[in-house]
């Protein structure tokens, strides 16, 4: 596997990271919003929050890194200089 | 119908997708349904009104975009939201451009969800009281073949209305061209005769014995060339409407058979003995005024009151001036397609002529002018120079000029000063003050025009 085949792999790789994700989000919501209605312990709800925020930052991370890989993918392709000059 | 207003579909190939989302919206009062993929949607939408799809834009079958592309084929008021894995900003405008209402980058946010769902679906509730509303106007302007928006016509509307579910016979009276005809077919297309035949005979169009034959057929043998029988047009019109144009052009023998076959509800053919019975709504015109025809005895007065349990009479096109533009617009659209043409319109100076015409053939003139137009036209606005000569020569009324476009000043100046005069009965003082220019002027002029005092 060469380099610009590695990147294109990771770049697939964190695209379907985002469905699990996006489905954790949306389910974990729903479970707030019953639990809200049933229980009154704070405490409960707080891990319920963690998960919440522990998951935004997962996204957040594979997000960053798309971003990091679509931006060395850009930076290392090759160039035609004087093509680029005209 | 279902309210559409809280009505939710979504598309999205994965389960747990489908599940959180459902329950998330169910959570929030809306009626969800789930597809799985792009296909089963589209079914979907065809069952039931939906006010929002939340799709995914990757599915297998059919993507986000092409069940986008479909709806908006279609014409399906349904808005679209579309959720994308890819935060690309292309396949952001593809769906925007395609006519989505927005679109969501993965994970979404379940609060922006939560936000944009009133949004979307009351943009969707815009667009159909837009389309209630559109379809109320195209009633208002339209009724069966009629057309017309005019007070007038609202009243013929609503005559056709009340009359055409009962068992009345009707008279329906107008200028020619005004649409008798297609009254009587709206008479019949309203009734609970619909299914049945609907026979119209142009009485003015035959001589008394063809027409007598024509209504009533004969046996065979019932006169030399009678080789085999012939139904008339009373027995083709059972359980139907025989309309009868021009009643006031035939003899007052035939008129006298008819009444009888109205009154009888049974008739014989021409050389036949038996009677034959029929269950016919009679619907008769005439463009002579009833009254005068009543008193010239062309039509018998008997019969008159036979048919005449309702009468309809059709304003003349001059009297409905308003409708002209729509009738215009809709013989554009018609002869535009049948000649493959596409013009747009018309220009103001020739509309201007046609809204002033006196149209004594009505609307049927009408068509004719434009179906003229539409051929002769080379741009794509009718010019007045297509039209035929007897309206562009038309003396319209002394109040108003008609002048082309491409008149000179000063042969435009001269056509004002001459008919100013003739308003004012050629007294020059009074017509100078009405140009707003001395007496000594108004000479002056004159007689450079070659007009000496």
């Amino acid at each position: 596997m060469d380099e610009k085949e590695l990147v294109k792999s990771l770049e697939v790789f964190a695209h379907k990271i985002k469905n699990p994700i996006h489905s954790v989000v949306i389910n974990l919501d729903v479970l707030k919003v019953k639990l809200q209605k049933q229980i009154k312990d704070q405490q409960t709800l707080k891990y319920l929050e963690i998960a919440t925020s522990e998951v935004k930052r997962l996204s957040d991370i594979v997000a960053k890194y798309l971003d990091y890989l679509k931006k060395s993918d850009k930076e290392k392709a090759k160039v035609d200089l004087r093509k680029l000059l005209e | 119908m279902p309210n559409s207003e809280d009505k939710i579909l979504i598309a999205d190939d994965e389960e747990p997708i489908r599940i959180g989302l459902t329950a998330l919206l169910e959570e929030e009062g809306y009626e969800v349904t789930a597809a799985r993929d792009g296909q089963e949607a589209l079914e979907q939408l065809k069952k039931d009104d939906y006010g929002l799809l939340l799709a995914d834009l990757k599915m297998p079958k059919l993507d986000g975009l092409q069940i986008l592309e479909e709806i908006k084929r279609k014409n399906i008021l349904t808005e679209v939201i579309i959720i994308t894995g890819k935060g690309s900003i292309a396949t952001a405008v593809e769906a925007m451009k395609a006519g989505a209402y927005d679109y969501l980058t993965k994970p979404v946010e379940p609060d922006r969800l939560r936000s944009i769902i009133p949004k979307a679906l009351e943009h969707h509730q815009l667009l159909v009281s837009h389309k209630e509303l559109e379809q109320q106007i195209k009633q208002l302007t339209r009724y069966e073949d009629l057309i017309g928006q005019s007070p007038q016509m609202q009243e013929v509307y609503k005559l056709i209305d009340a009359v055409a579910d009962s068992t009345a016979n009707v008279i329906i009276t107008g200028e020619s061209g005004t649409g008798k005809e297609l009254v009587a077919k709206a008479i019949h297309k309203k009734s609970s005769r619909c299914n049945e035949p609907f026979i119209a005979v142009n009485c003015s169009a035959f001589p008394e014995q063809i027409l007598e034959n024509e209504l009533f057929g004969h046996e065979k043998g019932a006169f030399t060339g009678a080789l085999n029988e012939k139904p008339g047009c009373f027995e083709l019109a059972h359980r139907g409407t025989l309309f009868l144009d021009e009643i006031g052009e035939m003899s007052l023998e035939t008129q006298a058979k008819i009444l009888r076959a109205i009154e009888e509800r049974r008739f014989r053919r021409l050389g036949g003995k038996k009677e034959i019975e029929v269950d016919v709504r009679m619907v008769a015109a005439t463009n002579r005024n009833l009254k005068q025809a009543l008193e010239d005895k062309l039509l018998r007065e008997d019969l008159y009151y036979r048919l005449a349990v309702v009468e309809i009479d059709l304003p003349p096109l001059r009297d409905r001036v308003d409708d002209i533009p729509l009738l215009i617009n809709e013989f554009l659209n018609y002869f535009n397609k049948k000649n493959h043409k596409n013009i747009k319109g018309l220009t103001v100076q020739c509309r201007d002529i046609l809204m002033k015409y006196p149209w004594h053939g009505n609307v049927r003139e009408l068509k004719n002018v434009i179906e003229r137009a539409v051929i002769l036209s080379t741009s794509d606005k009718i010019d007045a120079h297509v039209l035929p000569e007897r309206i562009l020569t038309y003396k319209f009324e002394k109040s108003s000029i008609m002048i082309p476009l491409g008149t000179t000043v000063e042969e435009a100046e001269k056509q004002l000063i001459f008919r100013t005069l003739e308003m004012e009965n050629n007294n020059k003082t009074k017509a100078a003050k009405t140009l707003g220019i001395s007496l000594k002027t108004l000479h002056n002029k004159l007689g450079r025009y070659g007009q000496t005092s």
